[in-house]
């Protein structure tokens, strides 16, 4: 019995690696910009998406497709920034940037419903024979792409955490996220700090739709529930920590995994939320948010 | 202060007129039925609105506040025979019971943090009741006993019923919003909107006031939602507790104007019926019309953040002579 | 002649020419169509890609109804359809009752698939007096409210098809000598799933078999591996997973990788039916799946020419092999028209008068979905039956019980998987 519980804590561990390299791409957004991107989701659906096409079409392997998947969402994350989000940033400044989470709706409803008109409502995996192939190790069993997608979201995690501590690129990130009208007396462009910090988020996301579409099959509506996930993870995470994304997936993956062991599965999801809340009660800087205000 | 933003007295008499007298023009249910939607969140944008707009709390979390309503008085229909127009009432108790507890906790929460805090909340709420299946039914919901025409028991079979309550419900709505605004606890709510800590340092008692407005807004929200178990005759978590159904409701008042008096009909009368009328154009093609409905979001929002009254407002600035008008425009762009 | 008396002439003769091209045309266009509202979920949930398929075939019989003359008590009237999409939304669904009762006056109304939506539209069509034949929806207090004007001819509530799977279970046990001692189930925690899992409750417990586990999850959940993981950890003999599309192929895969080593594992006439079942979940996997299925499929089903009409074309057009709920769809739109054959017109209430007396036994219709159609005094017809079936190694569901139906070509293999370690 001990061994399900073993299994169930490396399953969520696992899992909640690949929820946090979704929530990575809202952390910075959301550090960098105090935005909330209610479209978040429906670009995970979007990169899925991208995976699978390659994968099909161009017959690549499914951790190939990621890097690709990457560069496309990086590219869409840019143009969407500066041609669309940036305008109405600028309009409202301070305070929430109410407008963004307005037109991010709109813009969700749209991707979402748009998808659907343009694929279709059906569920689509990939076929790949490596997608269920499994690991055996005594009791416990794994498969690749549950590996694969721990080992991937943490190399990235570590590489974007060193980024932006060590390069001069990040901290310029970061000063901009911490005050943007200090970093622009320091000859910061906050423009395009935007506009690199919402593409990253965004080929970030590219890779986690990448290491998910195995595990998980794509449909126009995919998006909306690890969406809503990726916000708990920032918050639990601390705005504003990138390493802390990470460490708030895990924790949801686990909580979800070793959770559902003990009660009923239905509950799981409010458990997450009422952790959530009680982080927001008693720590609202998250467990390891730098205060920003 | 919020003058700039309402429509001029001529426009404000001929709609009214057009809304009261659109269901005698027609004897056509299905756009009654339109209509009472249209007019059911109105009342909501408007409920949302205190909370949301005047106070400038954004809460996207309101239908835990509808879906309690919705179910205490269908509970206490379905298994007591309380009229709904009694059962209602207990329904707005719970509500504006649950505001205090989510009050106490979010309200000290900040913006984006606590819009997040309020989904998180309804979820929550949503999977207690979803989870509950012997007292409120769980996901299959709970159906509202057909009566067929039973007005005492807010039940008929024509829709001009309903789009009297609604109206009658719209016009309370609106009612309330303007005596908000017009009295000192508007002034206050629009104080610690603009500037909690200034407000604060000028000894305004903030949380209080920011938890009264919770409390107001759940309550006439929570009597929407016995409104609405009572035209559909049947509710289900996913219906009336769904995240989608908060997130709705806060935008419709966003895209009117949140803050204004007209601003949330407005939005209602704007998003509603649009989205009726994409899904008739777009014909049998699947989810074309909800693509157009987030297009036509972004586009308002595009083009003017702060609503649609803004947009009027503007429309009516170029009509005036530069100097007069045009300072009180600036001013109030200052000030938000 | 001056100018104007000749023009005057001229307009009289297009006038005369006119109107007797329209007598003409009236006299060989005497009949209306009919027209059928039809509601079916087409996009906004998982369900939308089984509302599509049971689209094409209504649209089917539609087509077939019509090329084999129409209605011939009304003149060889046409049947057509108004299609709706409900987008898998109640108040959607309400609404477009009301717009096709009212504005579009359509007199009789199919549909909508889903329990969630037809329970409250139905209600909204016994309201204004319209008769509605229920397609697919299978909770049963659709036709136990006491209403008039409800009608499910091709579905039988949920209850039979979980009477089914308990049975056969037991009939497998007893047969080979291996019988199971303990049961996981597994179900969507919506509607339907719970009446399926009341169901089996009660009847695993008076066969004597343990339930170790009984747990429902939310649809179309991120992650299911936690829940098959609870299933491995208890150990069963079986698990019934009652599941839609593609939280079947999710569940069925990861039982599979994460070795929960049941004999079998046993379905319940939803996702593992679907067409796209086997190629999403392989071969491999497919052969350890029982499930129930409400039609019997190709081999008792295809006998006769009407239904090798509708196989072929169903096939031709739509590249995969019909199953229950295609036929089902298809079957509803026949008992229409055969209402309307009684009903002698288009009008609400004589069609559901005609309704409520159908009686179609021993026909081609009833040989193609495999039993009678008779509608007792709640609008119900309680004559379906649901088989189970096999999936066999080549991806192919051959019926294996009960033994009046089984295939004679293929011999059930009990247990699907070899023993746990």
């Amino acid at each position: 019995m001990s061994s399900i519980y073993l299994q169930a804590l490396l399953s969520g561990i696992a899992s909640g690696a690949v929820y946090g390299l979704i929530a990575l791409g809202l952390s910075l957004q959301f550090g960098v910009m105090k935005i909330i991107n209610f479209a978040h989701g429906s670009f995970l659906m979007m990169a899925m998406y991208v995976s699978y096409a390659l994968a099909t079409q161009a017959g690549l392997h499914p951790l190939v497709t990621a890097p690709l998947t990457a560069v496309a969402l990086f590219v869409v994350g840019y143009a969407c920034q500066r041609w669309l989000i940036d305008a109405i940033y600028r309009k409202e400044i301070s305070r929430e940037p109410i407008g963004v989470l307005i037109f991010t709706t709109g813009l969700w409803i749209f991707l979402d419903y748009g998808f659907l008109a343009l694929v279709g409502p059906d569920s689509r995996s990939v076929d790949s024979p490596w997608a269920n192939d499994v690991l055996v190790m005594g009791d416990l069993i794994f498969t690749y792409p549950q590996l694969a997608g721990l080992l991937v979201a943490a190399v990235i995690t570590a590489a974007l955490v060193a980024f932006l501590r060590y390069t001069r690129t990040g901290r310029a990130i970061r000063a901009t996220g911490q005050d943007r009208e200090a970093a622009g007396v320091l000859g910061i462009d906050s423009a395009r700090v935007y506009q690199l910090s919402f593409a990253i988020g965004l080929g970030v996301l590219g890779v986690a739709g990448a290491l998910l579409l195995p595990l998980y099959p794509a449909n126009p509506f995919v998006g909306d529930i690890f969406g809503m996930r990726a916000f708990v993870i920032v918050v639990l995470g601390g705005i504003g920590s990138v390493a802390g994304a990470f460490w708030g997936g895990i924790i949801v993956g686990v909580l979800e995994s070793v959770g559902s062991q003990l009660i009923p599965v239905t509950y799981a999801e409010a458990l997450i939320f009422l952790l959530f809340l009680a982080v927001m009660y008693f720590r609202p800087s998250g467990l390891f948010g730098v205060e920003n205000e | 202060m919020m003058s700039k933003h309402t429509l001029p007295a001529g426009a404000r008499v001929a709609l009214i007129a057009a809304v009261a007298a659109a269901p005698l023009l027609s004897d056509n249910q299905y756009l009654l039925s339109v209509a009472v939607i249209t007019l059911l969140y109105a009342y909501l944008a408007l409920s949302w609105n205190i909370l949301g707009g005047i106070a400038g709390q954004l809460s996207l979390g309101h239908a835990a506040y509808f879906g309690l309503g919705a179910y205490t008085s269908t509970w206490l229909f379905v298994h007591l025979g309380l009229s709904p127009w009694l059962g209602m009432w207990a329904g707005a108790a719970v509500a504006v019971a649950a505001s205090v507890v989510v009050g106490l906790s979010c309200l000290q929460l900040r913006g984006a943090y606590f819009a997040l805090a309020t989904i998180a909340t309804a979820m929550v709420i949503k999977t207690l009741v979803e989870n509950a299946d012997s007292l409120l039914g769980g996901p299959r919901g709970m159906e509202v006993t057909l009566l067929r025409d039973a007005p005492l028991y807010f039940q008929h079979t024509r829709k001009e019923f309903y789009y009297a309550v609604a109206l009658a419900f719209v016009c309370a709505a609106w009612f309330v919003n303007r005596q908000i605004l017009r009295s000192r606890f508007g002034y206050y709510l629009a104080a610690l909107r603009n500037d909690q800590e200034a407000a604060l340092a000028l000894g305004v008692p903030t949380t209080r006031y920011k938890l009264l407005a919770a409390m107001l807004s759940a309550g006439l929200t929570a009597l929407g939602g016995t409104f609405y178990a009572q035209f559909v005759l049947y509710i289900s978590p996913d219906k009336v507790l769904g995240p989608n159904l908060g997130v709705v409701i806060a935008v419709v008042c966003i895209i009117g104007g949140r803050g204004t008096l007209w601003g949330p009909v407005v939005g209602a009368l704007l998003l509603l019926p649009g989205e009726e009328l994409a899904r008739t154009l777009s014909g049998g093609l699947v989810g074309v019309d909800m693509m157009l409905y987030g297009l036509l979001l972004m586009l308002v929002i595009r083009w003017e953040p702060r609503g649609l009254m803004a947009i009027f407002a503007r429309w009516r600035e170029r009509g005036r002579p530069a100097g007069a008008g045009a300072a009180t425009v600036r001013a109030a762009e200052g000030s938000q | 002649m001056n100018k104007h008396r000749r023009l005057q002439l001229k307009a009289g003769l297009v006038g005369a020419l006119a109107a007797s091209a329209l007598l003409g045309a009236s006299l060989v266009h005497a009949a209306d169509p009919v027209r059928i509202g039809y509601l079916i979920p087409l996009s906004g949930s998982a369900a939308a890609s089984i509302g599509k398929d049971m689209s094409r075939a209504t649209h089917l019989a539609v087509k077939h109804i019509n090329e084999s003359g129409g209605i011939k008590s009304m003149g060889g009237a046409p049947l057509e359809l108004v299609e709706v999409d409900t987008r898998g939304d109640a108040k959607v669904a309400i609404t477009e009752v009301e717009r096709l009762i009212t504005r579009e006056k359509t007199p009789v109304l199919l549909g909508a698939f889903q329990s969630g939506v037809t329970f409250p539209a139905t209600a909204a069509a016994e309201k204004y007096r319209t008769p509605w034949v229920v397609d697919l929806a299978a909770k049963a207090d659709i036709t136990e409210r006491g209403f008039k004007y409800v009608f499910r001819p091709t579905q039988v509530p949920a209850s039979s098809n979980a009477d089914s799977m308990a049975d056969f279970i037991s009939f497998a046990g007893k047969a080979t000598g291996k019988p199971a001692k303990t049961v996981a189930m597994v179900y969507e925690n919506t509607d339907w799933g719970q009446d399926m899992a009341n169901t089996l409750r009660a009847k695993f417990k008076a066969a004597g078999i343990e339930v170790v586990l009984d747990e429902g999850y939310p649809p179309n959940s991120p992650d299911l591996r936690p829940l098959v993981l609870k299933v491995k950890g208890k150990k069963p003999d079986v698990v019934t997973v009652t599941a839609y599309a593609a939280d079947a192929v999710q569940l069925h895969k990861l039982l599979a990788q994460m070795q929960v080593g049941a004999m079998a594992y046993v379905g319940s006439a939803a996702g593992q039916i679907d067409s796209n079942f086997i190629p999403l979940v392989g071969k491999g996997i497919a052969s350890q799946v029982f499930t129930t299925n409400g039609w019997a499929g190709y081999e008792s089903s295809i006998t006769t020419p009407f239904a090798k009409r509708f196989w072929d074309e169903f096939v031709a057009t739509n590249k995969v092999d019909p199953n229950e709920l295609s036929v089902s769809a298809y079957a509803a739109v026949w008992v229409i028209k055969d209402a309307l054959e009684r009903a002698g017109k288009a009008d609400p209430e004589a069609i559901r008068d005609a309704l409520a007396k159908t009686r179609i036994e021993g026909t081609d219709l009833t040989k193609l979905i495999g039993y009678d159609i008779v509608i007792d005094d709640k609008g119900q017809n309680p004559k379906k039956r649901y088989v189970m079936q096999q999936i066999t190694a080549d991806g192919e569901y051959r019926t294996i019980w009960p033994e009046n139906l089984a295939s004679k070509s293929y011999r059930m293999v009990w247990p699907a998987n070899a023993p746990k370690p």
